[in-house]
């Protein structure tokens, strides 16, 4: 197998397709949306131009967004007005520091749903066919999210709107209609909030991440207000119970098991004792963030901030807070029954109006550039859901990216989507060329300089050998370079392991030090850490090596780990006595 | 701005500063209140099969049992337990797992795990001839011992008093004694079955059975010395003999009690495991603090070392089985642990399953003392209270299948914000005494500094238990640091801390006070120059003596129903200031008054308090006026001649009303606030009001305020009354309000 193919399943591991926002007038969740039957496979839309009715793309940019749309421009105004103003609010829940941040600003395709729908079902449906899956009845789903197409299992749908992202940026693809109504009335999924919080360096705690997401998804958005609605517990009998009876006894867990715990494995059934972990992570940041007018919300937030180089204690928590776990977790108990029951509405912070907006005709460039980017980073998602039909979208991507190659556009961003890309299809050597040309324009993607150096270190390692000197720099250079933009990235550490472990000489203490700083992002990679202690080690440098023991130790999530952890710490402790 | 101006406004912002804020939403009045409230829940207990558990919950002016089933969100089953909301549980358990028992001292209800089955047993009310001796007893008083091996039967142990037959040839000639009495008593019948009759002179005994529910020890405190008598498995009536008769190696075992050993080196029988012959017992003979021993009965021998503390000591000196530190398992009747009491409260625990579970709450609930107070028979459910002496704590169940905790009920009426941290404290003098105690510091403090308070137990046989502190609560609301101390004398602490005492009774507690405030000086912030006394009973006596002694030291004093003279039994008795009268017909009347019937075989003479009485009452009764400041107290016999000699013990008293606050009212120069219950049993308000008028004489003018009765037994209202009024004085102690203004000078 192709080494640059394996790479690509690996980056698939990190690619998140989800539905990105949720399109209502009443600003409510529609849940069938991210609960489809295991029977229907819902697909990214695969934007289909009819030969001789090209579409009229349009181009807007804010300091947050790249837009291309078929809508119109009041369609495009609204929308970009709407999503700045729920950057905004979101602030008032969490801060943009404790979400993910990516090396450029957002692509959003914003597609009109009279285009073109009809004629990708078609085409799907000829894919499928030639896939040898005839029979097969593909659908969309109708205005109001629950119009699949009858049919034989499993049906295909095409999502209305879906977030993608890669290691270090995002592309969202949303159906509207010509109205800027609808665009003005959007909210953020859950999932993307949870994508957000889960991508950030370094980790956020798990409580954090599950307890945001469940204020979240208790707020409504509105355009000058937030209404957080009463919270719920465990279960409804609980809840009820509570409702009726404030002194209903009820469950709480220690605040230490709520810091400690992890998030139960997506896609299982929970037990009692992790909806009772959910439902608390969500009492606690709702009591932190929202209650007495969000008094604590600063101190919370700086709790987060100091687990980032403390660890967890009683005493740190007493800092932040005033009072030890015991008073806590008391104090929860004696704020679930209201919470359950109570309505909060928060002022919204005023806006700060964005610059003017100027929407534009779109250039070829732009395009091929943003619609590209979007149809790469479908691709990942359609291998993993549905493979018969990847080929197809991968064609769609080259299609369109290399339009604009072809009319000499050598806008870096283009050619690291073409490289990527070109990874996506298995073509090593032109992506290799694609990623040389980015980086050496020193375009502001990391996964550009990642992949590059795991191209050369692939063509270098081939045979097994050790690196020499001159070839372990030849793979670290653009790794190093790399570093200097957003989002870090764990795969460039990992490989700069990588690199040490098969080079001829070990590393010294100046090399190490980039790979020291990655391993302190990325605490929770239990193999990362160990790794780059034992080249400390090796360098001499125990006390750093200990160190990171102790960030891996505080950061694992298995209790095995961290006793792990704890032994190698003790015999580098008395070894280094 | 004009100087003049500048001070009138710096002290006008310092009145409205001492004016407490409450610090939350809470009006500060309703914190006192709150503070004052009994406790929501009394006791808990959790059924034999672990599906229900209950709780003996106050609902504003009554007290009811709730029973919930475990893991089913259904409401709690209420049962009627008590009208009188002062009323404390003596007894809370579940039986069987379908019968629950509850009691206080006059009522018993029981009742299945629905609610169903219910009985309500209360005793006969007292003869009318008690009434006039005890008035503010109704009925005779009883206790459940423990459940009886029978099925849904318990052990119970009546009080009866019979003081008033002279024809009943077993009653002493001061008509003092009492019939005890131990009884088996089903729970479905009502049937009684009386396992043991006694006669003891007051303040009476009581029983210790062993697993099998058969009664083997009495704790005779009526006798002179106290005495534990003890008699064999299976034995009968007549077959008691005095328990150091029994374990006869008196270098291991020796139980009487005299005023000379009281708070010195002893043993104290505790209880009996699975074994009917193997006694557990406390001792600190050869030792300062009391360990605890195992004894094998049928050789007399000690026979194991169950545990030794060095610091604390393992038993109750005052009531050493209720309740008992040994804790058993229900099922097995082995010893499972022993609370230990320090300054907060353990159980070490020999059991190692219930030993890994403390472990594992005690991890859940840091900053906690975590109580566990029941488990299951499979010991798959866990009742336990987590607590702090800040907080009374929440009563919780855990499921050891997930480790859930569930919360039933919190204790406190005081919402957690509302409390104000108390925190324990130990250090050793220059003069080597261990010093211990709580400080209490106001969560709304009015000034950066506020003003402290050195709160005095009322003792001797007394010291600070590790719980919530009401009165220390109430003080910090109002805005006061408050400081309670285990001083030289209290108990707990071993031999060498409780026998400090001798010639020292009230001196070395207010040399212990000043030590205190300049230990806790460089810890804590408040105003060391700033610092009233204040107790209630002898802590009352020992505020006004500190006052006496380190007038430099504190600025002020609170007594509350102080005892003046340590030593005053002994003083009155020496001076023969008794007053003896024909008491036949007075009692006839007041019997006849209160509506009893009379009893033509009354006695001719007997000693009366007339400090008990109402004037007025008194004067109707007898048909003369009462000369109470010729009568001290009513105690007599066996029991009147141990308090006598051990006052004379403590105060080693040499010297006539040496230690008596009222002899030196000299000595009082700062300000002093009296607050007395004329009716007070262990006080007699004579003194209070003779020293008060001295006080006058001398231009002193006290603050004085009379409390009713009920505020010894804590309502909330009048304490909290109280409490305002104390702070208030306190204050006035501690800052000048009198601020003179002068004429306004217009500047130029």
């Amino acid at each position: 197998m192709n080494p640059s193919l394996v790479r690509c399943h690996l980056c698939t591991a990190w690619v998140n397709v989800l539905s990105a926002l949720l399109l209502a007038s009443a600003i409510s969740r529609l849940p069938a949306q991210s609960q489809p039957s295991p029977d229907v496979v819902s697909l990214p839309p695969l934007m289909v131009e009819e030969k001789g009715t090209r579409l009229v793309w349009r181009y807007l940019a804010t300091p947050t967004q790249e837009i291309i749309s078929v809508c119109d421009e009041g369609t495009m105004l609204a929308f970009a007005k709407r999503s700045h103003r729920l950057d905004e609010l979101l602030e008032e829940i969490v801060p943009a520091r404790f979400l993910a941040a990516k090396s450029g600003p957002d692509i959003n395709v914003i597609f009109n749903e009279t285009f073109g729908r009809a004629r990708s079902r078609e085409v799907v449906a000829e894919m499928l066919q030639r896939a040898g899956k005839g029979g097969i009845t593909t659908g969309f789903p109708s205005p109001s999210g629950s119009g699949d197409l009858p049919g034989t299992a499993p049906q295909i749908r095409f999502l209305p709107n879906m977030r993608s992202s890669d290691l270090d940026s995002v592309s969202v693809f949303s159906i509207f209609q010509d109205s800027t109504d609808t665009a003005s009335h959007f909210i953020f999924s859950d999932e993307r909030i949870a994508t957000l919080l889960q991508e950030r360096v370094p980790r956020l705690p798990d409580w954090f991440i599950s307890g945001t997401v469940g204020l979240f998804r208790r707020t409504e958005f509105g355009e000058d207000q937030l209404q957080v609605k009463a919270a719920s517990w465990e279960s409804t009998e609980t809840t009820a119970a509570l409702k009726k009876d404030p002194n209903h006894p009820r469950a709480l867990l220690s605040m230490e098991e709520l810091f400690t715990r992890r998030a139960p494995t997506a896609g299982g059934t929970p037990t009692e004792i992790e909806r009772l972990w959910n439902a608390q992570a969500g009492l606690f940041l709702r009591w932190a963030v929202v209650e007495n007018k969000g008094a604590r919300r600063e101190t919370l937030w700086k709790f987060v901030d100091r687990l980032e180089k403390e660890p967890l204690t009683e005493t740190l928590f007493r800092e932040c807070f005033g009072m030890g776990f015991s008073d806590a977790r008391d104090r929860l108990s004696d704020y679930l029954p209201s919470a359950i029951d109570e309505s909060i509405r928060l002022k919204a912070p005023k806006s700060v109006p964005l610059p003017r907006l100027q929407i534009r005709i779109a250039t070829d460039g732009e395009i091929a550039r943003l619609r590209g980017a979007w149809e790469r980073m479908e691709i990942g998602y359609v291998r993993e859901k549905f493979p018969a039909v990847v080929d197809r979208y991968i064609d769609q991507a080259r299609t369109t990216l290399y339009r604009a190659y072809d009319r000499n556009d050598r806008d870096p961003r283009l050619l690291t989507e073409l490289g990527l890309t070109e990874i996506e299809a298995g073509k090593s050597a032109s992506a290799r060329e694609f990623l040389e040309a980015a980086v050496r324009a020193q375009v502001a993607r990391p996964s550009a300089y990642y992949q590059l150096a795991q191209l050369r270190f692939d063509a270098l390692t081939a045979g097994k050998a050790k690196l020499t000197p001159a070839q372990s720099e030849e793979v670290l250079a653009p790794l190093l370079a790399g570093r200097r933009f957003e989002p870090p990235l764990l795969e460039t550490y990992v490989l700069m392991s990588e690199v040490f472990r098969l080079s001829a000489s070990p590393p010294t203490p100046a090399q190490l030090a980039p790979l020291n700083q990655g391993t302190r992002l990325f605490a929770h990679v239990a193999a990362l850490v160990a790794k780059t202690a034992a080249f400390n080690v090796v360098a001499g440098q125990t006390a750093t090596a200990l160190e990171l023991i102790d960030a891996g130790q505080r950061a694992a999530s298995e209790p095995a780990v961290r006793e792990r952890f704890q032994r190698i710490r003790e015999e580098l402790s008395a070894s280094k006595q | 701005m004009p100087i003049r101006l500048r001070v009138f406004s710096h002290c006008l912002l310092l009145t409205f500063a001492l004016i407490p804020r409450s610090g939350t939403a809470v009006p500060l009045r309703a914190q006192l209140d709150a503070i004052f409230t009994p406790l929501r829940v009394q006791s808990s207990a959790l059924a034999p099969d672990g599906r229900h558990v209950a709780f003996v919950v106050h609902t504003g002016n009554t007290i009811e049992l709730q029973i919930f089933t475990v893991g089913q969100t259904a409401a709690p089953v209420k049962i009627p337990f008590e009208n009188d909301s002062r009323a404390e549980t003596q007894f809370f358990l579940w039986v069987s797992s379908d019968r629950l028992v509850a009691s206080t001292h006059s009522t018993l209800v029981t009742c299945n795990a629905s609610g169903g089955a219910l009985r309500r047993v209360t005793p006969p009310p007292l003869s009318p001839e008690w009434l006039f001796h005890e008035p503010r007893a109704t009925r005779p008083t009883f206790r459940v011992i423990q459940a009886a091996p029978e099925a849904d039967s318990v052990l119970l142990e009546f009080t009866n008093p019979r003081f008033l037959d002279p024809n009943d040839p077993r009653i002493d000639p001061d008509f003092s004694s009492v019939n005890i009495t131990v009884s088996r008593f089903n729970l479905h019948t009502g049937e009684t079955k009386t396992l043991l009759e006694k006669w003891v002179q007051l303040p009476g005994g009581a029983v210790l059975v062993d697993a099998t529910g058969e009664p083997r020890i009495f704790f005779d405190r009526g006798s002179s010395p106290r005495r534990f008598d003890y008699r064999a498995p299976g034995a009968g009536a007549s077959a008691w003999r005095p328990l150091d008769k029994v374990l006869t190696d008196h270098d291991v075992f020796a139980s009487d009690i005299t005023p000379a050993n009281l708070l010195g080196h002893r043993s104290i029988p505790l209880g009996f495991g699975a074994d009917p012959n193997l006694l557990y017992f406390a001792s600190n003979l050869h030792r300062d603090t009391y360990g605890l021993y195992q004894a094998d009965l049928s050789t007399g021998k000690r026979t194991a070392v169950i545990l030794e503390k060095e610091v604390v000591d393992l038993a109750n000196l005052d009531t050493p089985w209720t309740p008992s530190p040994l804790i058993f398992d229900r099922q097995t009747k082995a010893l499972a642990g022993v609370k230990v009491s320090g300054m907060e409260t353990y159980t070490h625990w020999f059991d190692p399953e219930i030993a890994a579970v403390q472990a594992e709450l005690d991890r859940k609930f840091p900053g906690r003392t975590v109580t566990l107070v029941e488990w299951d028979n499979s010991r798959r459910y866990v009742l336990f209270s987590a607590s702090s002496s800040t907080d009374p704590g929440r009563s919780f169940l855990l499921d050891r299948s997930d480790g859930r905790c569930t919360e039933y009920l919190r204790h406190a009426q005081l919402a957690p914000e509302d409390a104000n941290l108390s925190t324990w404290f130990a250090f050793d003098t220059p003069s080597g005494a261990r010093l211990t105690g709580y400080i209490t510091l106001p969560h709304a403090a009015p000034v950066k500094k506020p003003g402290l308070v050195v709160w005095f137990h009322d003792g001797p046989l007394q010291r600070l238990a590790p719980v919530f502190q009401r009165d220390a609560q109430a003080l910090a609301a109002l805005g006061l640091a408050v400081v309670q101390i285990n001083y030289r004398g209290s108990v707990g602490f071993g031999v060498r801390h409780a026998e400090a005492l001798p010639d020292r009774v009230d001196r070395h507690p207010a040399d212990d006070a000043v030590a205190v405030i300049t230990e806790l000086a460089k810890r804590y912030s408040f105003a060391p120059r700033r610092v009233a006394t204040m107790g209630e009973g002898r802590g009352g006596y020992l505020a006004l003596r500190a006052l006496q002694l380190h007038p430099e030291a504190f600025r002020s004093a609170v007594a509350i129903n102080a005892d003046l003279d340590p030593a005053r039994p002994l003083m009155s008795r020496d001076q023969k200031e008794y007053y003896k009268f024909n008491a036949l017909d007075g009692a006839r009347k007041a019997a006849a008054r209160i509506g009893g019937g009379t009893n033509e075989g009354s006695p001719a003479t007997t000693t009366i308090d007339f400090d008990l009485l109402d004037p007025t009452e008194f004067e109707q009764s007898f048909g003369a006026r009462a000369e109470p400041e010729k009568a001290y107290t009513l105690e007599t016999g066996a029991a009147f001649r141990f308090s006598r000699e051990f006052a004379r013990l403590t105060t080693a008293a040499t010297e006539k009303r040496k230690t008596a606050v009222d002899a030196y009212p000299e000595l009082l120069t700062q300000p002093v606030f009296l607050l007395h219950d004329p009716a007070s049993l262990s006080a007699p308000v004579f003194p209070v009001r003779a020293l008060r008028d001295a006080l006058k004489r001398r231009k002193m003018d006290p603050e004085y305020f009379e409390l009713s009765p009920l505020y010894a037994q804590g309502d909330p209202a009048l304490r909290a009354n109280a409490f305002i009024r104390i702070a208030r004085f306190i204050n006035s102690s501690f800052y000048d309000f009198e601020v003179k203004i002068g004429e306004t000078v217009e500047k130029k």
